[in-house]
């Protein structure tokens, strides 16, 4: 069930009006059945799946929690089970396909017809992470099986994140907050920004992107590269917009969760973009991949190396694809190569006199950042490394005129289509930047007098449901972050 | 701190006004968005009904929206009707549009047009049943224009449900808005007008005139006289279902195809209308078969009637109407006099169109219509007399072959108050002829000089005039009742086009 399906919104009532009823000492059966009904819709054989997962995750953290001398074998064995899950059914086709590359055909490369359960590569982090803080002793291993279910498959956040760590959300079962109506305003109110972030905006900007991508012979100029930047906001505007959804119901529900983003595309740097965009992902591959293997405790090139490594699991994670993997590797090798021009670019701004908190130095710092960003997020989108390297290549064409000839209304957006997918950006850009200084737009909003309220909810509303792409003639895509 | 009751009450309260609110100004979008064709086409359908005016419901595709006038029908017999048609229905449309029509109104007669009855698939997407994706895509296309208007009731439920296989189709047509959200771009002035009930109608009880003149006409094969469709298809099984619906309903049922150029196909298949009609023993107008039009000059395209074919399909069930029909001529009832307006509108239009239309040959079979009288001039040496087409229309509207025969010059008088046509070629003349403009005198003089003047006023000579010494070409439009000239257009024929 998509958030972006009728059925879904004829589901949420249902789920939001009943939980207002049920007592708070009960509420996580109740969160935990709709979950379960919500994940059901993704078929039988997931559900099979997330329900294994489940059991050997609170089986092992209730052994693990009473510290006997296996505790570490039963760790791995119930880390090796979890993550070979994720092997089997995420990468077990690439690695067949690698194996063949590697050993120059003598292997062929078997293909395995299998789906990809529903939200199997956030649920399993989830529960890596749960097992290991347990392990760590930073929390209590959870007895009751029914929360720990709950945390596991919370259906707000099993699809596609926040990646929650289990210290936050057990905690709140077992001590539920109050429902109150500011609470469930202000999870409507990001319900709906999220809905406009994906419907206004990432859907707009996929038909101009997928146009320009789909379209064999390549596109050359100005267009691809109006392409590659609408695919920068499309992708955040997508896992942006569906966290919205995802943390606004869960507030509806009386559960807090993690941010997601903090306006990644006024980042100064790729190390600072990583703290801003998906955060729950980059800080779990902190918290449970890099400081393991090391962190920047080892040395200069064994911190590279480390971050290499990281960025490289990140790809993968996203994706069993060279592109993904590609991906990955460029951001860990812009880290890299920020880290080691470090010292030379701190000796150019200081002979040149260069002011580092001047407004002109943060832009072109920020700029820069986005556009190292937008082109690596080009083998994100592109189908193979060779499409990614010809739409950049591409970009480089000398063609402004196309700007202004009405060149760019030719690639599935009509021309006032074309300046709602503008004006989504700039709206985006002017949120970020509130943001950006600890204003949440979203607060102001419910202290403005009832009328202004609702004035804003109602447009809201409206441009969502008459703006938004969606209904026959479009092929509404699910969230894109969905797939991982 | 739990809530107090009253708090509580306050919340659910604000709650449903939200919501309420929220769904009033969403209807109100679905109603400014929506797609306004099929309003624009049954508004006054939906008026007409409602006071029990309509007599006669046309029904079929768009051959039945190009072929019936309903301001003609009108204008010259006095009978009420609402051309139904809809573009690219197949007979499973008619069907369901006729089913949803009478639910408004109970006409006397039903004119049911059979054009695709060897149509032989169920539902209208289906695509493997039918591999003509253009054609598939139309009908579910064209089908909001027929369907958009019906309100969303277990009616029109059952009609998607036959009509259309996939569900996800369907639901576009129950809730449109599915579809019509994303006008937000196209919306105009008529949109919001819609929600008050003053949008813009069709102002032709819901035909739809064209106005070209189709000249490459390719004939068919005709098949054995007799021909009919080997096995039912489900286009016969819908007209048999229209006709039972009618009967069961007293409602009188004619049968007709309308004329156009036909493919073998379609004579087979009015062959096959003509037996069904015949098993249900009610009354049949095949006018493929006819003289109703001339292919020639009736059609604005290969299948569509112009305006001057349409008159006459129209004149040729209002002839059978008054002959069988036992309806009441309503002209010069005050109650219809909306009838009137809008019929004179239509041919206030006609006139209008008659003197700014600049295709020759489209003005030529506009005027065929008698709405003015005219005198038509070509000297000689003019394309005109090597124009096949050209000269077609123009014998067909003298009467003769004159204008086949001559190398020019020629002139053809069409005085439509003594039903008159006068016509002379090289060195011939007309002498004294009555006409609305007087007692008329024609002579050819020299290659640019001719007379064309009224007895009591000599001096003025109609076809002469320096500034247009190089037009070959002359039509001079007079009030057919009081003789005075309206207009006087020139054109050159060089190149074989016609310019004014």
């Amino acid at each position: 069930m998509s958030f972006i399906s009728f059925a879904f919104m004829a589901f949420l009532p249902i789920a939001v009006l009943v939980n207002f009823i049920v007592p708070a000492k009960y509420r996580y059966i109740w969160l935990l059945i709709v979950s379960m009904v919500f994940y059901s819709t993704a078929g039988i054989d997931a559900v099979g799946i997330l329900l294994l997962s489940i059991l050997s995750v609170y089986m092992s953290g209730i052994y693990i929690g009473k510290k006997k001398g296996m505790a570490k074998l039963v760790l791995f064995l119930c880390l090796l089970f979890n993550i070979g899950i994720l092997f089997v059914f995420k990468y077990l086709n690439f690695f067949m396909v690698i194996l063949e590359k590697v050993t120059l055909g003598s292997v062929e490369a078997a293909h395995f017809n299998m789906i990809l359960p529903l939200g199997l590569s956030f649920y399993i982090l989830k529960s890596v992470g749960y097992l290991i803080d347990v392990y760590r002793d930073k929390i209590e291993p959870e007895e009751n099986f029914f929360k720990l279910a709950l945390f596991i498959s919370f259906f707000p956040q099993i699809v596609a994140g926040p990646i929650e760590r289990a210290g936050n959300m057990l905690t709140q079962f077992d001590n539920p907050k109050p429902i109150d109506f500011d609470r469930f305003r202000n999870g409507f109110l990001q319900v709906l920004w999220g809905y406009f972030l994906k419907l206004v905006i990432a859907e707009r900007l996929a038909i101009f992107v997928n146009t320009v991508f789909d379209t064999s012979d390549g596109i050359r100029g100005s267009v691809a590269f109006v392409a590659i930047i609408f695919y920068t906001f499309e992708i955040y505007a997508d896992f942006a917009g569906y966290s919205h959804i995802a943390i606004g119901i869960a507030r509806i529900l009386g559960i807090d969760v993690m941010k997601n983003f903090e306006c990644p595309y006024l980042a100064m740097s790729i190390a600072e973009f990583w703290r801003r965009w998906h955060v729950s992902l980059s800080s779990w591959f902190r918290d449970y991949l890099y400081i393991p293997l090391g962190g920047n405790r080892k040395g200069t090139v064994r911190k590279f190396i480390n971050i290499l490594i990281v960025f490289t699991v990140s790809g993968l994670w996203h994706g069993a694809d060279f592109t993904f993997l590609a991906w990955g590797l460029i951001h860990g090798i812009y880290q890299v190569i920020g880290s080691v021009l470090s010292p030379f670019r701190d000796k150019v701004t200081k002979v040149f006199n260069v002011g580092r908190a001047s407004f002109s130095h943060r832009v072109v710092k920020t700029v820069g950042t986005f556009i190292l960003v937008a082109y690596a997020w080009v083998f994100f989108r592109a189908d193979d490394i060779y499409q990614a390297l010809g739409i950049i290549r591409n970009s480089f064409a000398f063609t402004p005129w196309k700007y202004v000839d009405g060149s760019m209304y030719q690639y599935g957006l009509t021309r006032g289509s074309y300046l709602v997918g503008i004006f989504g950006i700039v709206l985006m850009i002017i949120v970020d930047l509130v943001n950006n200084r600890g204003i949440v737009i979203r607060e102001k909003i419910l202290c403005q007098g009832m009328w202004l309220r609702w004035i804003i909810m109602i447009v809201g509303i409206l441009v969502t449901v008459v703006c938004g792409i969606w209904g026959p003639g479009y092929d509404v895509s699910d969230f894109i972050y969905k797939q991982f | 701190m739990g809530m107090s009751i009253k708090t509580k009450i306050n919340i659910a309260l604000k709650c449903i006004f939200f919501t309420l609110t929220v769904g009033v100004i969403l209807y109100g979008a679905t109603v400014v968005l929506e797609r306004k064709d099929s309003l624009y086409k049954y508004a006054d359908f939906f008026d007409m009904a409602e006071k029990d005016q309509i007599d006669v419901l046309f029904i079929g595709s768009s051959h039945v929206i190009n072929a019936i006038n309903p301001t003609v029908l009108y204008k010259e017999y006095g009978y009420t009707s609402y051309n139904m048609g809809g573009h690219g229905s197949l007979l499973q449309s008619t069907y369901w549009e006729l089913m949803e029509s009478l639910q408004y109104t109970t006409p006397k007669w039903v004119v049911v047009d059979a054009y695709m009855l060897e149509k032989d698939y169920r539902y209208l997407d289906d695509r493997e049943a039918n591999p003509d994706e253009d054609e598939v895509n139309t009908s579910v296309e064209q089908l909001h224009l027929n369907m958009d208007v019906w309100p969303c009731n277990k009616l029109k439920i059952d009609a998607m449900n036959d009509l259309i296989l996939d569900k996800k189709v369907r639901r576009e047509f129950l809730f449109n808005f599915l579809v019509y959200h994303n006008r937000w771009e196209y919306i105009s002035e008529d949109d919001f007008k819609s929600i008050t009930g003053h949008e813009s109608r069709n102002e032709l009880f819901g035909a739809e005139m064209r106005y070209d003149v189709e000249t490459s006409i390719l004939l068919c094969k005709q098949p054995k006289e007799g021909t009919i469709l080997e096995e039912e298809t489900v286009g016969e099984r819908y007209l048999a279902a229209i006709i039972e619906e009618c009967q069961k309903r007293g409602i009188g049922v004619l049968v007709t195809f309308d004329p156009f150029n036909p493919e073998t196909k379609d004579i087979i298949a009015a062959n096959s209308a003509g037996a069904i009609a015949k098993a249900y023993d009610v009354p049949y107008l095949n006018m493929l078969n006819g003289d109703v039009i001339d292919i020639y000059s009736d059609l604005n395209d290969h299948g569509h009637l112009n305006v001057v074919g349409a008159t006459k399909t129209t004149r040729a069930i209002g002839d059978w109407l008054k002959k069988k029909g036992k309806l009441t001529d309503h002209r010069g009832d005050k109650a219809y006099s909306y009838w009137e307006e809008r019929s004179n509108n239509f041919y206030d239009t006609i006139r209008d169109d008659i003197r700014e239309e600049n295709n020759l040959i489209s003005k030529l079979s506009l005027m065929s219509l008698g709405e003015y009288g005219f005198v038509f001039y070509c000297n000689d040496g003019s394309q005109v007399f090597t124009d096949k087409p050209m000269e077609h229309i123009i014998s067909e509207i003298a009467g003769s072959n004159m204008i086949k025969t001559t190398a020019g010059p020629y002139i053809m008088i069409n005085d439509p108050k003594s039903g008159k046509i006068y016509e002379a070629s090289g060195d011939s003349c007309l002498e004294n002829i009555e006409i609305a403009m007087g007692r008329m005198y024609y002579q050819p003089v020299e290659h640019d000089f001719r007379l064309f003047y009224e007895a009591d006023d000599t001096d003025t000579n109609y076809l002469y005039d320096d500034a247009y010494i190089g037009a070959d070409i002359q039509i001079l439009i007079y009030d057919k009742e009081t003789g005075e000239v309206i207009d006087h257009q020139y054109f050159t024929s060089k190149g074989g086009k016609y310019a004014r």
